[in-house]
């Protein structure tokens, strides 16, 4: 230790450590074994440990400004895009952007790009890059069904000239929102809009690239070609696997009582491989489905199990956490069998009718209004703003 | 609006405190300016400053600085408490941007100092409690964190890496799946 560190007393050397995001800070335990120690006792994650303990905290955004004068947040009427090192991103109604650190209280606003294209929330992802420590809003303009791409747009928190730049798009460049939007390690993904190929976005030096196409799009039937989906027998969605990219692919059952087959493919150093099956039986209940876009945490896969509502009186939709089993030598792919709900599996219990989503979230303390966030007074307009868009609830819940 | 300034000032200068550093200078400050620190505050509730505040932990090198940041954030609380009265419309919001950049650019500046006085001043604010202030320098040393690898920042503080290697790669390979 020297210059000073030593003199730091714990608490404050704590503060320090907590204002620099989740994942830079983990590196940082590399320095030496008392940056090692007060990381590893003081300002670890609440990573995955073991079966439920059945704990869950509701994350409290009203600290961020959701009352206060400008309005900034309220949480019947944003949708969430995603999280990032512990950081919210939220599509408000009125269409603009928040990026909101529930801790702290701090929210940075930013307006929506200047276009007349697709601006819904499933448009958006939201990105740290580890080599620049910039965070960044990304803006597809496409539709959901797929459509051609000219130019993506983004918006840089901390930039000077506080506005969104168009960033053109190769020749013949198009989108599949339907297959979702991932930030993975600073790299933005995307399905083609024939639903074949990906495509990538480098948050860093903002270049796009074409990316390894996984095995199951491309292919002849069962899954490849898109009028299946349009079928809704199935879906593929983009997803962050443990901070690789991974394509989730679900097979519904022909009919809503038997079983659905969930694969999931991780691209590792270029090469797609499948990481997960999920077997869900659906025998007198409907199949419990995979939750997205965050499902891989920790060692646990999450599902989600919503009751039919004429099989119930509560309609309580529950998540659930698996630890997938090696079922094969040889094989890295881990497989989940789920049936009913079990007390022993259930980590969270939610009255809603709405689908629940769920996030990676990790307590920062990193300010967001050294982002350059001006005094600003919004006009709210109750009326035109009223109406569950996306209602959500956010509730951490320890696996 | 001259003359009420007067009687606010004539009742701030009444109340004068003495901070006293641990090399025996004695600083003359205002109330409003001492009581950014808890600390003080709460001596001050007690009744325990007459014949001056000794700071035995504070240089007065270190305590200039501190009554510096003091003084200017003293006045941007009153200047907020008196703006509030007229919160009506842009006008308002203008010189409050007015007023928050010149804030801000007194910070960045204050903050332009060598390594050991941004820990002395940590250490400072620790102790006497300015919560601006602690926040402040604690952001500053976070951001010459951020964005540098294990061996630069060993190499900008002058810390030894005790972690034998077996250690260290058992880091790294923990770090890899660090964010699941």
């Amino acid at each position: 230790m020297g210059d000073g560190w030593d003199s730091i007393p714990a608490d404050v050397f704590l503060d320090i450590l907590l204002r620099i995001p989740p994942s830079p800070r983990r590196r940082l335990r590399l320095v030496c074994r008392h940056w090692r120690d007060i990381i590893d006792e003081r300002a670890h994650e609440p990573v995955a440990t073991g079966p439920r303990e059945g704990c869950s905290r509701e994350l409290d955004l009203q600290g961020c400004g959701v009352d206060s004068v400008d309005g900034v947040v309220d949480v019947a009427r944003v949708s969430l895009i995603g999280t990032c090192n512990g950081l919210l991103c939220l599509r408000r109604k009125r269409g603009d952007i928040a990026v909101a650190n529930p801790v702290i209280g701090e929210t940075v606003v930013v307006d929506p790009p200047p276009t007349s294209l697709c601006r819904d929330k499933s448009s958006y992802s939201f990105g740290y890059h580890p080599a620049t420590g910039q965070y960044k809003v990304v803006h597809v303009p496409c539709n959901e069904w797929g459509s051609d791409l000219v130019a993506v747009h983004v918006f840089t928190l901390g930039d000077a000239a506080w506005q969104w730049r168009a960033v053109p798009a190769p020749a013949g460049s198009s989108c599949l929102l339907r297959f979702g939007l991932a930030t993975v390690d600073g790299v933005t993904y995307w399905a083609t809009k024939d639903g074949e190929r990906i495509m990538s976005f480098d948050l860093k030096d903002e270049r796009f690239e074409a990316v390894e196409a996984p095995p199951l799009l491309g292919q002849q039937p069962p899954l490849g070609s898109c009028h299946l989906f349009f079928e809704e027998q199935g879906s593929c969605h983009l997803t962050d696997v443990g901070r690789k990219l991974g394509l989730v692919v679900v097979s519904d059952a022909p009919d809503e009582f038997k079983t659905s087959k969930t694969e999931v493919w991780v691209l590792e150093d270029g090469t797609w491989v499948e990481r997960y099956t999920v077997l869900a039986d659906g025998w007198y209940r409907p199949p419990q489905k995979i939750a997205l876009p965050h499902f891989a945490h920790g060692e646990h896969v999450l599902t989600i199990y919503k009751p039919f509502t004429w099989t119930c009186a509560s309609c309580e939709l529950t998540l659930e956490a698996h630890r997938p089993r090696q079922e094969r030598k040889m094989r890295t792919c881990g497989m989940v069998r789920v049936g009913a709900p079990r007390p022993e599996t259930t980590v969270g219990v939610y009255d809603i009718w709405s689908d629940l989503r769920t996030f990676a979230y990790v307590e920062t303390r990193e300010p967001l209004l050294v982002y350059g966030e001006k005094p600003r007074r919004i006009n709210d307009n109750w009326d035109e703003e009223f109406g569950f868009e996306d209602s959500f609830l956010l509730r951490l819940e320890e696996v | 609006m001259a003359s009420a300034g007067s009687g606010d000032e004539k009742a701030a200068a009444a109340a004068m405190i003495t901070l006293i550093s641990s090399d025996n200078e004695k600083f003359e400050v205002t109330e409003a300016t001492a009581t950014l620190s808890q600390t003080i505050r709460h001596m001050i509730e007690d009744g325990c400053t007459d014949g001056g505040v000794p700071l035995p932990n504070v240089t007065s090198k270190i305590l200039a600085r501190v009554i510096e940041y003091c003084k200017k954030h003293a006045t941007a609380a009153a200047g907020e408490e008196g703006s509030s009265s007229s919160f009506s419309d842009a006008a308002f919001l203008e010189v409050d941007r007015a007023f928050l950049e010149e804030l801000e650019e007194f910070d960045d500046a204050f903050l332009e100092v060598d390594r050991a006085t941004l820990f002395d001043l940590i250490l400072a604010a620790n102790y006497l409690d300015i919560k601006g202030l602690l926040n402040l320098t604690c952001q500053k040393v976070a951001d010459s964190v951020k964005g540098k690898t294990p061996e630069q920042i060993r190499e900008m503080y002058n810390i030894v890496n005790d972690l034998t290697p077996e250690e260290e790669a058992e880091i790294r390979r923990e770090t890899q799946w660090a964010f699941e």
